[in-house]
């Protein structure tokens, strides 16, 4: 057990200490405020259990779709986007330098620049997964981007997927997030209201049938249960 | 096309976003325009409902940014003191300095490795938990204190506008 926490807390400081991604410091955060900010709006007594229970529905639904946005949607799109973004740099830096006259556009160096393989450079982020065609590929990269003065395929990797990484944090924050939750909430008070309904239709027989007094119970009891909504 | 990849791939962006201070504070400002203005465009809620989940999401997030340049800054200048609490770097000489001098020339001096890396990934860690204590637990406190006067300093101006 012991063992097992120490590991733990080993994985969690290297990971931290390598790469510390935008989701990882706003999912924290989100996931502290899931907790502490709904428990701080029942402590505020001033308000009115109507506003009180809109603002608590509010922040927890915020929180929970912020948590999961943050970790699934940019994951997702960093793992996904990193890539091919990586290869796009490539073929634009290639085209400039032909412009700038500084690469042929018939030259090997070109045809290669013009056709990065995203997979690979995903892929020499972990160098023990790469097979040796894939090294050498990779090492012709770098070479090439050290001797045109480009990034290198590892560093291009990594800070891309940052970046990728904080827009999405920041598209989430601004738009996306509080949109879902608008739509959850509508979601909920339109059942909410639903549920209203039913229960004011059946109040309404339920006044209806009920006698206003003994005279009018007596009637509607001689005609015989016939007319006994008619009364 | 190739401005956003230029900007998605440029070496300044990944070492701003690469700093937690900038992304807590990039993703709150943001928070403080779209959640108010999501909550008021809400066409579900009463107007008295949306005003005070929207005043209360806009305090706090501004209060959020203070608290964070009023307390997190101060707060990196002593996380050091927290490294000993870390079990791989409790007996390392690191987590024994006594000032950040000291902790700045040791960490300065260390090889490129597990150790500095788990020494910066406990200072991110601590940053993270400092933050999420400031952040939602004394912040809130703070908005609950003053959301009531400015909200009610709201309602007697309509009062006095509806008299006028």
């Amino acid at each position: 057990m012991i063992e097992n926490s120490k590991k733990l807390i080993d994985k969690i400081l290297l990971k931290l200490g390598k790469s510390n991604d935008s989701e990882i410091v706003t999912a924290s955060l989100a996931a502290f405020k899931l907790i502490f900010i709904p428990i701080a709006t029942m402590m505020d007594k001033k308000t009115s259990e109507k506003q009180k229970k809109y603002a608590l529905k509010r922040d927890f639904i915020t929180e929970s779709v912020a948590l999961a946005g943050y970790i699934g949607i940019t994951g997702t799109i960093k793992n996904n986007l990193t890539a091919p973004v990586c290869s796009k740099y490539y073929k634009e830096k290639a085209k400039e330098l032909t412009k700038n006259c500084k690469l042929d556009i018939n030259s090997d160096d070109y045809k290669f620049l013009t056709n990065i393989n995203p997979k690979t450079i995903k892929k020499s982020i972990k160098e023990t997964t790469l097979n040796t065609d894939e090294k050498n590929y990779i090492k012709q990269l770098e070479n090439l981007a050290k001797k045109l003065s480009l990034q290198n395929p590892k560093d291009l990797y990594l800070g891309t997927k940052k970046t990728i990484s904080h827009i999405c944090v920041c598209a989430l924050a601004l738009t996306i997030i509080p949109m879902i939750t608008n739509k959850i909430i509508e979601i909920y008070s339109n059942r909410d209201n639903k549920e209203e309904t039913d229960i004011n239709s059946q109040q309404k027989q339920y006044t209806m049938i009920k006698p206003t007094n003994i005279t009018n119970f007596a009637k509607s009891a001689r005609i015989g249960g016939l007319n006994v909504l008619n009364y | 096309m190739s401005l956003i990849i230029n900007a998605l791939t440029s070496t300044n962006a990944a070492n701003f976003v690469q700093n937690s201070t900038a992304q807590v504070l990039s993703e709150g400002c943001l928070k403080a325009i779209g959640r108010p203005v999501f909550t008021l465009a809400d066409k579900t809620a009463e107007e008295n409902e949306k005003k005070y989940s929207a005043t209360k999401e806009f305090l706090y997030q501004s209060l959020s940014m203070m608290a964070y340049f009023g307390l997190i800054f101060p707060f990196k200048n002593i996380d050091y003191k927290f490294l000993k609490f870390f079990k791989p770097l409790k007996d390392t000489d690191i987590a024994k300095a006594k000032s950040k001098t000291e902790f700045n020339e040791i960490f300065k001096n260390l090889p490129e490795g597990e150790l500095k890396t788990k020494v910066k990934g406990a200072r991110e860690l601590t940053a993270i938990i400092a933050s999420g204590v400031i952040l939602t637990i004394i912040t809130p406190q703070i908005v609950n204190k003053i959301i009531h006067p400015l909200m009610n300093k709201d309602k007697n101006e309509n009062k006095l506008d509806k008299k006028i």
